[in-house]
C-alpha cells in the first residue's frame, strides 16, 4: 500500500508543474500576442486573467505534492532504520528522527499499516523488533561486575552493561 | 532526495538533455531572426524558449547531477563498509566527511537499497556486515592483562592489547556453544597459541583464581617455583632454571615468552532447562561464571514466519463504503441546493420580480435549503465516519503492533476516552478485523497467537521467585512482578 502514497506525492508534484509550465507557456503566448496590437487584449487577458490562476494552483498542488514527498521519506528513512536496527527502543529511534516518542510510535504504526515494514512493539521494554530481531540471545548479568544486564543481543551485536559499561557480547557468531 | 516527479536518475538526465535541445532549437530560430535584422522576432522566439527549454532544463540536469551524486556515495559507502566489515558511524563520518546522524542516515539508506548488506549494533553504535560475523570474534578482555577491551577483532589479522601490547585474543572470548565447564589447567592447551607462558605444575601464578578444588588451587609452598605472582610484563624465565616438568623439554615459544602465565578462563554456559544460578547463590550477584546464560542450543529452529494479517470482511468492505456513499449523495445534494440558492438570488434581481426579490428568496428556499441542509449533515457524517474508520484502524494497527495491550495503554495512545475505546474494540471483533479476546476483567486485550509463539513462565529466572505465572510472546519480553527482572522470549526455554 505504500504504494499509494507515492501515486499520491507524484500526482500532486505533476499537476503542481503541469500549472506551472502551463502558466509560462502562457507567458510566452501572451507576450507574443501583446506586441501585435489586434491581439494585445487577449495577451493581456492570459496574462492577467490565467496566469495568477494557473500559477497559484500550480504552487498549491506543488507545496502538497513536496509535503507528500517529505512525508513518504520520512516513513522510508523510518523502515530503514527499523530494519538496520533490527531492535530498537522507540526513545533512541524518536532522538534519531528528531520526533516525540509518541509521534514516533504513531509513525512505526503507520508504516506497519503500510507494509513498509514488518514487525512488532515489546511493551516491557518499549522496543519495536522486527522479525529478525527475535532471534538473539539473552544477556542476563555483566561477567565484569555481576549486575544485571538484561538485554537481547543478536549475532553479531554488542551488549552494554548499563553498570560498569563493559561490552559484551553473547558470541561470535 | 531530491527527484522530481518521482522519477530516476535516467530520466532526468533524458528529460534534462530534452529541454536544452528545446533551447537550442529555439537559439538557432532567434540567431536567424537576428541575421535577417528581425530583433523583435529574436525576442519572441527566444523568450519562449529561455522559459519553456533552458529552465526546465536546467532544473532538470541539476536533480539528475544531485542524484548521480547520491548515488555514487551510496555505492563508496556500501563499498566502504564490506571492505571494513565493522565501522562505527564516527569512522564513516570522519571518512566521507559528513555529520555524524548524516552518516548514519545515509548508511541506512545503503543498506535500505541494498548497497550493503547488514546491522547496527546498539552497543557499540557500529555498523558490520553480514559476512564480518562469521570473520571476527569478540574480546571482551586482553587475555594477558586483563584490562578491559570490549572490541571485535578479525580472527586472521593480527591484534594488539592497547595495555600490554600482547594478543588480546584468547581472553575472555565468551563463544556460544560453550563446552562442558573445564577447570583451569595449565601448560599448553590445545587450541590455545604458544606465545603463553606455561605454568608449572602445583604452583600456578596466574591471574585470577581456579576453581574450587582444582589442582592448582590455593598458594604454592613457599620457595616453591613458581612462589608469588610474577610482576606484569615479568622476564622471560631462563631456560632451565624453572623446571616445568622433570625430562620434559620447552617448546621453543615457551623460552622467549614474556607475558606472565595465564590459564585461558572459560566460561560455562548454564544448561538448558536450569537456573542460571546455581541454589544457595545470591540470585542478585551471580558468579562471573555463570554470567552467560545461553540455555539455547546453537542451530535453533527458525522462528515460524509471522501469522499472516487478516483479511476485511465483507462487513467491514460495507461499513467502510458507508463514508464515501454518505459523500457521494451529500456533496450532490450540497451543490445542488447551492444552485438553487444562487439561481434563486439572481432570478430576485430580475426586473419582473422587484419589489418581491427577498420573498422569492425565502420562498424558494423550500427548494434549496432541504438539500443543502440534508448535504451539509451527509458530508459532516461522511467525515465523521472516516474519523472512526481511521481510529478503528489505528487500533487495529496498535493491537497487531503490540499483541497484547491494556484498554488504559491503547486509550493513551489513541489519546481517547477508555469507554470510546472500548467500544472500538466491540466493533472491531465484529468486523472481524483482529482475531483476539478481552481478558475477563476487560482490562487488556491479547491477540490470538499460535501456541508456539507464546511460553509460561513458572518461575522467574533472576529471583527465582516460583509464583510467577506470566506468558511471553515470542521477540518480546515481559517484566517479573517481583524483582522487576525483564525476562524475553527465547526458543527452548
Amino acid at each position: 500500500m505504500g504504494f499509494l502514497f507515492d501515486i499520491k506525492e507524484a500526482t500532486y508534484k505533476w499537476l503542481g508543474i503541469g500549472s506551472i509550465v502551463f502558466g509560462l507557456i502562457l507567458v510566452a503566448f501572451g507576450w507574443d500576442m501583446m506586441r501585435d496590437p489586434k491581439t494585445a487584449y487577449l495577451g493581456y487577458q492570459a496574462l492577467g486573467g490565467c496566469l495568477p490562476f494557473l500559477l497559484v494552483i500550480g504552487i498549491l498542488f506543488l507545496s502538497v505534492g513536496l509535503k507528500a514527498e517529505r512525508e513518504v521519506r520520512e516513513f522510508e528513512k523510518l523502515a530503514a532504520y527499523l530494519k538496520a536496527y533490527r531492535r530498537i527502543k522507540i526513545g533512541a529511534l524518536a532522538s534519531k528522527m528528531k520526533l516525540s516518542e509518541y509521534e514516533t510510535e504513531r509513525r512505526i504504526i503507520r508504516c506497519v499499516r503500510l507494509r513498509l515494514l514488518t514487525g512488532h512493539i515489546d511493551r516491557a521494554t518499549n522496543e519495536f523488533f522486527n522479525p529478525a530481531g527475535t532471534e538473539g540471545k539473552t544477556l542476563i548479568s555483566c561477567p565484569q561486575c555481576g549486575g544485571s544486564v538484561e538485554q537481547m543481543v543478536m549475532a553479531g551485536e554488542t551488549g552494554k552493561c548499563p553498570y560498569c559499561g563493559s561490552l559484551l557480547t553473547a558470541g561470535k557468531g | 532526495m531530491g527527484k522530481i516527479l518521482g522519477l530516476g536518475e535516467n530520466a532526468h538526465w533524458s528529460l534534462g538533455v530534452l529541454f536544452i535541445l528545446m533551447f537550442l532549437v529555439g537559439l538557432g530560430s532567434g540567431m536567424l531572426y537576428l541575421s535577417n535584422g528581425d530583433v523583435g522576432g529574436a525576442v519572441s522566439v527566444l523568450g519562449p524558449c529561455a522559459v519553456i527549454g533552458l529552465v526546465p532544463g536546467v532544473i532538470f540536469l541539476f536533480f539528475a547531477a544531485k542524484l548521480s551524486k547520491e548515488r555514487g556515495d551510496l555505492e563508496r559507502l556500501g563499498l566502504f563498509l564490506a571492505r571494513k566489515g565493522r565501522a562505527t558511524v564516527a569512522e564513516v563520518s570522519a571518512e566521507f566527511k559528513w555529520a555524524e546522524p548524516d552518516a548514519e542516515d545515509r548508511i541506512v539508506l545503503a543498506l535500505a537499497e541494498n548497497k550493503v548488506a547488514g546491522n547496527f549494533d546498539r552497543g557499540t553504535r557500529q555498523f558490520y556486515t553480514e559476512a564480518s560475523v562469521q570473520n571476527m570474534e569478540f574480546v571482551a578482555k586482553c587475555g594477558a592483562c586483563g584490562a578491559g577491551i570490549g572490541a571485535w577483532v578479525s580472527k586472521t589479522e593480527p591484534a594488539k592489547c592497547s595495555y600490554c601490547n600482547s594478543e588480546p585474543r584468547p581472553g575472555f572470548v565468551l563463544p556460544p556453544p560453550l563446552p562442558a565447564p573445564v577447570p583451569m589447567l595449565y601448560g599448553p592447551q590445545p587450541g590455545v597459541p604458544l606465545q603463553y607462558a606455561a605454568a608449572p605444575p602445583g604452583g600456578a601464578p596466574a591471574y585470577g583464581m581456579p576453581a574450587y578444588g582444582a589442582p592448582a588451587y590455593g598458594m604454592p609452598v613457599y620457595g616453591a617455583p613458581g612462589y608469588g605472582m610474577p610482576a606484569y610484563g615479568a622476564q622471560a624465565v631462563p631456560p632451565g632454571q624453572v623446571p616445568f616438568q622433570p625430562g620434559q623439554t620447552m617448546a621453543a615459544p615457551f623460552q622467549q615468552t614474556l607475558a606472565p602465565p595465564v590459564a585461558p578462563r572459560v566460561l560455562a554456559a548454564t544448561p538448558p532447562g536450569q537456573m542460571p544460578f546455581p541454589s544457595g547463590q545470591s540470585p542478585t550477584v551471580p558468579p562471573v561464571g555463570a554470567s552467560y546464560h545461553s540455555p539455547y542450543p546453537e542451530g535453533a529452529p527458525p522462528p515460524p514466519p509471522p501469522a499472516p494479517r487478516r483479511k476485511r470482511t465483507v462487513k467491514f468492505l460495507f461499513f467502510s463504503m458507508k463514508s464515501g456513499a454518505l459523500k457521494a449523495v451529500g456533496f450532490p445534494l450540497f451543490i445542488f441546493g447551492f444552485m438553487v440558492l444562487v439561481a434563486s438570488i439572481y432570478v430576485s434581481r430580475e426586473p419582473q420580480f422587484v419589489g418581491l426579490g427577498p420573498l422569492t428568496v425565502i420562498c424558494s428556499a423550500l427548494f434549496y435549503l432541504p438539500p443543502l441542509l440534508i448535504g451539509a449533515a451527509l458530508i459532516i457524517r461522511a467525515y465523521r465516519e472516516e474519523k472512526y474508520k481511521e481510529q478503528l484502524l489505528d487500533i487495529v494497527d496498535y493491537i497487531e503492533t503490540y499483541r497484547r495491550i491494556t484498554l488504559n495503554l491503547l486509550a493513551q495512545k489513541m489519546q481517547a476516552p477508555e469507554e470510546k475505546v472500548r467500544k472500538i474494540i466491540s466493533d472491531i471483533l465484529e468486523f472481524q478485523l483482529v482475531e483476539g479476546y478481552l481478558t475477563p476483567d476487560g482490562s487488556e486485550f491479547i491477540i490470538s497467537l499460535r501456541k508456539e509463539d507464546v511460553k509460561s513462565l513458572r518461575a522467574c529466572p533472576y529471583c527465582r521467585n516460583p509464583n510467577l505465572n506470566l506468558q511471553v510472546i515470542r521477540g518480546g519480553s515481559e517484566k517479573c512482578p517481583y524483582c522487576s527482572g525483564v525476562i524475553y522470549f527465547q526458543e527452548g526455554s
